[in-house]
Order: C-alpha cells, then sequence, then structure tokens
C-alpha cells in the first residue's frame, strides 16, 4: 500500500495559492516590530503617520517569559525594523527573528535596534551569578525603561534604526524625535516637582522592575517580595520584609501590575498600610501613552508614599 | 573619596579661618559664604558622579564576551505509583532523562545546535537526541536545515519533553508516532509563506533516513501498543501549519502534517512495512490579565501500514486544556484515545489532571494522576511526580 504524497501537497499549494492572493499591496508605511508596549509607543512617536507599530507583548504579560505565537513570525517576517529590550530581557525575540527568515533584521542588520545602546545600566552583576542568584540578567536591570529619561534614548536608538531602513524620511523622523525628547524633558520636570516632597524615601515592589525609575526621583529602593530576581516570595522572606518595614517605618508599597496580590494583601494587613499598584505596560490600568504610564507610576507612588 | 576629603578640610580650613579672623568685614563674610555654596554644591556634584551608575553600552553581538556556545544541561526526575500491573517502573523514582545542549553560531545566519540527552532509568547511554545546522533566511521566508532532527510533524513532535504541559505523552502519540518523538536524519526545508499581515502560514518538507524506532509493550492478552510510525528507513514529510490572531490577545493554530516511508526489512519475516501518518491539529490560546493563559489543543492522527495486522487504518486523538492563572502555576486536563495499529478493533483511553509548580524559568514540579483503561486489562490509575530543573542558557526554534 503505497499512497501519494501529491493529494496533501495539491491542498497544501492550493492553500497556499489563495494566502498569496491575499497579500496586501505594497505599504508605504515603515513595518516597525517592538519587543513590548513601551518600545512601540515610543517608535510610534519617532515615526509618526510614516510607521506601523506592532507590540509582541501584550500589555501584563510578564516581558521575562513571553510565549511566541505563530503570527508574530510573519510580522517580523515583514517587518523593516525589529526594536528589541535586549540586556537578555527578550530572549524569546531570538527565536522569531530565526523563524522569519528576514536577514535584513537579523542581529548587526540594518533593520535591527537595540533599545538599550546608551543606557546607564544599573545592577550590573560584579560577582559570578548562578541559579542561586535568581533570573539576574548578566548586562544589569533591564527594566530602564521606567526612567523617562531613557525613554529619550530608546528614541535615539529608534531614531538612528529609522534613518537607516528609510533615509528619506529623516528629517521627518528627527523632528519627531527632538518633540519627543523636547515633551520627555518638560514632563520630568513636572514629575520631579510632584515627588521632590519624598525624596530619600523608601518603597517596596514586588519585583526590582523599579529601580531606574526611583533612582530617576530620588526615592529610595527598600526591597522586593521576591527574594531573589525571579523567584517567588516565600512566608519566611515576607514575614522578614514585613519586620524589616516596620523597624524601618515603611509604609509605600507599589506593586507592579502583572503580579499575586496574595503577600502584598498579607504584608498591608500586617502594617496596616495600603498598597498601590503600578501599571506593569503601557496599556495596563487604562493608560494608553508612555507619559500614561510614567504619569500612572508618579501618581500611585505619590499616593503610596502619603 | 579623595575629592570628597579634599573639599571637607578645604571647607574646615575656610571656616577656621574666618573664626581666627574675629573682624573681618560683612562683604569678606559674604565672600566666603558664597564660596562655601560653591564647594558645597562641587561636593554634591563629585558625590553624585561617584555613584553614578555604569554608563558603557552592551556589546552589540549580545552573546557573551568570547566565542562560547550556549551549553546548558536539563534534568528530569520522575516517580509513579499505579496500579497497572504491567508498569515495571511502577512504585519507583528514577532519573528520567539528562538533557546537554550545545548551541551556537557556526557562521553569520548559520546556527548549530546540539542535544545529547541519556536515561538512567531505561539503561539509555547518552546519545545524539539533535544534532543540526540550520541555514536562516536562505532566501526571503527560506529556511533550511540538515542533520538529525526531531521531524516537523503534528503540533508537538518538535517539543523536547522538558517543555511538555503534561508529564507523559498522549497514548496515540506513543502508539501512531513514537514514545517520545518521531526523529530522522535528513534535510528539511522550511518556507513562510507571504501573506496578509499577522496570518502565519508556514510549509515544511523533509526528507529523511533512520528514523526512530517504535516501542512495542504487551499488553495481555496478545495486544501490542505502539510500534509508533515505524519509519526506520527512508521517509518524507510535509507539514503545512497556519495561525492567526482571532483577537489582540487570542491566537488560533491549524495544522495539517502528512509522513509516508518505509521500515526496515523485518529480519524474522522478510516483510518491509509501508507506513503513512496523516494528522490535524488544532491550538487556540488566550492571553489575560496577571500572566494568565488558556491554551486548548486538540490533535486527531491516522496511520496505516502494509503489514498491520488487518490493514485497517488506526486512528487516535487527544484532547487537551491547560490554563496558567499566573507565572507559578498552572493546571491542566488531558484525555486521550488511541486504537492499536496492531488490532484497530481495540483501544486505550486515559483521562489525567496535570498540576504543574513553576518555581522558575529552569526549574518546575508536576503532579499528573491518570484514569485510563484498556482492553480486557481493566482500568488503572497512576500518579505520576515530575521536577525538571536546567542550568545554562537553553532556547529552541518556535514551538
Amino acid at each position: 500500500m503505497k499512497r501519494s504524497p501529491f493529494g496533501f501537497l495539491i491542498i497544501a499549494a492550493l492553500t497556499a495559492v489563495w494566502l498569496v492572493t491575499c497579500v496586501l499591496q505594497a505599504q508605504a508605511a515603515v513595518q516597525i516590530v517592538a519587543a513590548t508596549p513601551e518600545l512601540a509607543e515610543i517608535a510610534r512617536r519617532v515615526g509618526g503617520d510614516k510607521v506601523s507599530v506592532y507590540s509582541i507583548a501584550k500589555p501584563n504579560q510578564d516581558y521575562h517569559t513571553i510565549e511566541p505565537r505563530p503570527s508574530d513570525v510573519s510580522r517580523i517576517a515583514r517587518a523593516d525594523l525589529v526594536v528589541r529590550v535586549g540586556m537578555d530581557l527578550d530572549l524569546w525575540l531570538d527565536a522569531l527573528i530565526n523563524a522569519s527568515g528576514n536577514r535584513s533584521v537579523r542581529r548587526g542588520a540594518p533593520g535591527y535596534v537595540d533599545a538599550s545602546i546608551g543606557i546607564a545600566r544599573l545592577e550590573v552583576p560584579k560577582e559570578p551569578i548562578t541559579g542561586a542568584s535568581g533570573d539576574i540578567h548578566i548586562y544589569g536591570n533591564p527594566h530602564y525603561f521606567y526612567d523617562p529619561m531613557n525613554a529619550k534614548i530608546i528614541a535615539r536608538n529608534v531614531l538612528e534604526g529609522l534613518s537607516r531602513v528609510s533615509p528619506h524620511d529623516k528629517a521627518l523622523f528627527e523632528a519627531n524625535y527632538r518633540r519627543f525628547a523636547d515633551e520627555i524633558d518638560r514632563r520630568t520636570e513636572e514629575w520631579q516637582k510632584q515627588l521632590a516632597a519624598y525624596k530619600g524615601r523608601p518603597v517596596v515592589t514586588y519585583h526590582k522592575s523599579a529601580v531606574y525609575f526611583l533612582r530617576r526621583f530620588g526615592l529610595k529602593d527598600f526591597g522586593q517580595l521576591e527574594p531573589k530576581p525571579g523567584i517567588p516570595p516565600s512566608p519566611a522572606h515576607v514575614s522578614g520584609l514585613i519586620r524589616r518595614m516596620k523597624e524601618s517605618n515603611v509604609t509605600a508599597m507599589a506593586i507592579e501590575s502583572i503580579y499575586p496580590r496574595r503577600f502584598p494583601d498579607l504584608i498591608a494587613r500586617e502594617l496596616g498600610i495600603k498598597y498601590v499598584v503600578v501599571p506593569y505596560s503601557v496599556g495596563s490600568l487604562g493608560t494608553k501613552t508612555y507619559f500614561d504610564l510614567i504619569d500612572a507610576w508618579v501618581s500611585k507612588i505619590k499616593e503610596a508614599l502619603r | 573619596m579623595k575629592y570628597v576629603f579634599a573639599l571637607v578640610a578645604g571647607l574646615f580650613a575656610l571656616a577656621g579661618a574666618s573664626q581666627a579672623d574675629g573682624n573681618s568685614s560683612p562683604s569678606e563674610i559674604d565672600a566666603l559664604k558664597a564660596r562655601v555654596t560653591e564647594l558645597e554644591q562641587k561636593l554634591e556634584k563629585l558625590e553624585q558622579q561617584e555613584s553614578a551608575p555604569q554608563t558603557e553600552s552592551p556589546p552589540e553581538t549580545g552573546g557573551r564576551y568570547l566565542a562560547l556556545p550556549d551549553i546548558s544541561l536539563i534534568v528530569q526526575a520522575k516517580g509513579r505509583a499505579t496500579t497497572d500491573k504491567i508498569d515495571p517502573d511502577k512504585q519507583k523514582i528514577q532519573l528520567a532523562e539528562a538533557e546537554l545542549g550545545i548551541q551556537g553560531y557556526v557562521y553569520p545566519n548559520v546556527r548549530a545546535d546540539a542535544f545529547f540527552a541519556g536515561s538512567p532509568a531505561e539503561h539509555e547511554p547518552f546519545h545524539v537526541h539533535e544534532a543540526y545546522l540550520s541555514y536562516l533566511g536562505l532566501a526571503k521566508g527560506l529556511n533550511f536545515v540538515v542533520g538529525q532532527k526531531f521531524v516537523p510533524f503534528g503540533r508537538v513532535n518538535q517539543l523536547h519533553n522538558h517543555s511538555w504541559l503534561y508529564a507523559r505523552q498522549p497514548l496515540v502519540l506513543s502508539n501512531l508516532v513514537a514514545p517520545e518523538s518521531l526523529a530522522g536524519q535528513g534535510i528539511n526545508l522550511t518556507y513562510l509563506i507571504p501573506t496578509r499581515p499577522g496570518l502565519f502560514a508556514q510549509l515544511d518538507l523533509g526528507s529523511w533516513a533512520n528514523g526512530s524506532e517504535g516501542e512495542e509493550s504487551n499488553f495481555p492478552p496478545n495486544i501490542m501498543a505502539g510500534p509508533g510510525a515505524d519509519l526506520t528507513d527512508r521517509f518524507t514529510t510535509a507539514r503545512f501549519w497556519m495561525g492567526m490572531p482571532t483577537s489582540e490577545n487570542g491566537e488560533f493554530e491549524l495544522g495539517g502534517s502528512w509522513a509516508g516511508g518505509r521500515s526496515e526489512e523485518d529480519p524474522n519475516t522478510g516483510l518491509t512495512n509501508y507506513v503513512h501518518l496523516r494528522g490535524l491539529d488544532l491550538t487556540y490560546r488566550y492571553f489575560g490579565p496577571q500572566t494568565s493563559r488558556l491554551l486548548l489543543r486538540a490533535e486527531h492522527l491516522w496511520r496505516k501500514g502494509t503489514t498491520d495486522s488487518d490493514g485497517a487504518v488506526a486512528r487516535g486523538y487527544y484532547l487537551f486544556a491547560n490554563y496558567r492563572w499566573n507565572r507559578y502555576f498552572d493546571a491542566g486536563l488531558l484525555y486521550d484515545w488511541s486504537q492499536f495499529p496492531q488490532d484497530t478493533s481495540r483501544h486505550e483511553s486515559a483521562m489525567s489532571l496535570v498540576l504543574t509548580r513553576q518555581f522558575s524559568e529552569q526549574y518546575y514540579v508536576r503532579l499528573q494522576v491518570t484514569r485510563g483503561s484498556r482492553p480486557d486489562d481493566g482500568s488503572y490509575t497512576e500518579v505520576r511526580l515530575q521536577w525538571c530543573w536546567g542550568v545554562g542558557p537553553h532556547t529552541h526554534n518556535l514551538e
């Protein structure tokens, strides 16, 4: 009994032909695929109406453990520019780029942007790291995008990438970048005024995502619910944290919106405090833009510090 | 720190000078105050500089500073308590598998992946699980692979067992395809068909030799489970895989697979088995708030071999639902049903509840409780416990 594969192949080929007919006409817009909603938002600001932007991670997904989807591959295959967080946060992006067979967005190609280039990195490990260190990133803490001044560096990297893939629109991208950077400067001044009264005050978070933000606004990172990055809270660690918070009279706790509330609720009950939930992504908790994201962080942390 | 000491000493000296000279004029005092303020500002700047973070950029190559490949080890220990009388491994905790991965680039756009595995529990020495070279982006959307690889057949055949969402392979896959995954030595072309944005369509075509051997187990009375695909000689594979978003957070996938080839000649009977496998798979994933995720999957397989006892098509399927409610916990329900190629009038089925506690990206513990039934042998209940841990960077292609 030998059965020919042609039946299957004919069906596959017909389906393929049908799919190819679905191809849209060549688009004028530069296709950008960003790893996260924050990078997508910033890329949209710099590219303006000359770009079409798609984010692989969706709001409220943990950026460390994204489950790539097949449709993401097709987006990257058509992309002119890929913008990644870098610093080993979005290692899942490499499998997608490989599967896409799109050489122009591979590492080192003109359409590849590592948004972390030029960032003043914090918490770069100075000692050898092992599995016991938790999910430590060898290039340092990768949550740099919560510092608004770093958004300017991200935007600058996107600008350089866009200028490479679409040089005839360079002047427009530069103007957009300048507008975004000025807006960041203006708003950062306002945000700093809002938090000025709380300089030096300690804040507790769930994961080490806030270190860049806290440093920018002169606040102190008191500790995390996770005993080590990526390691879930243990009762022993949480009771130790409660004790330390009591001893140091720490009352501000900000929980990133993707994390469970069981232990934050427990700490709040034990200490008689109210914690705040801060948006993990642009798109979380009703935020629509990067400015909304930082606005929300500033107002929520101010609320926690009151 | 030396700047700080120098400035503090300067401040003391200035303060001392102003105290010593009790007859200083108001203008001199003002000048000294201005000087103190200026020095204080300088001191603050220097302190800020000292505590400033590192400003160098990460290397653009993104990998390591040395041209070392990514080396990883993933180990699984499994324990099983069962009422299944024919299971030789019941009531044991065993080191089920250790997998060593070596991955890296050997040339621009050419990637090498090799995985070696051994199973002390099954007295299986370390052997090459997969070793292949991938030519990435040979042409727009075209990748080419040569070497030994888990072949693109069905939705989960290319997954390594540490990436499964259950502790035991669905029965239909072990009976009709392979005890773990169907592997072969040869070449494979993957073409990403250009479609409208967001619509994924991929075609895989492969030509292979030396496919994995199946595993047969005798169930009384006279039923032989397995033997997998039995494509131990040359065979070809084709798979068409589509994916489309149903919403911003949902994705639907559809796949069709075909494999055909022959087994090596049976030394006892002198017969060669010509086998055809077909498969259809559906997957739906929905990503909710706080890293929650719902996965629904169904896969139906058909197998026909020329030396199968009655020449009929053996078929089987599984239905799987998995819900991850946060990054630490997920639960799944698996129902599987499979006929035996040697006797398609009989089948076995099982229902499993699977709970997984994910401690970190590279460490989880899983509990699987199964209630199964086989013809004539009645039903059985088994509890499986699986520990899986890994060290080192370990990545796979799109899964």
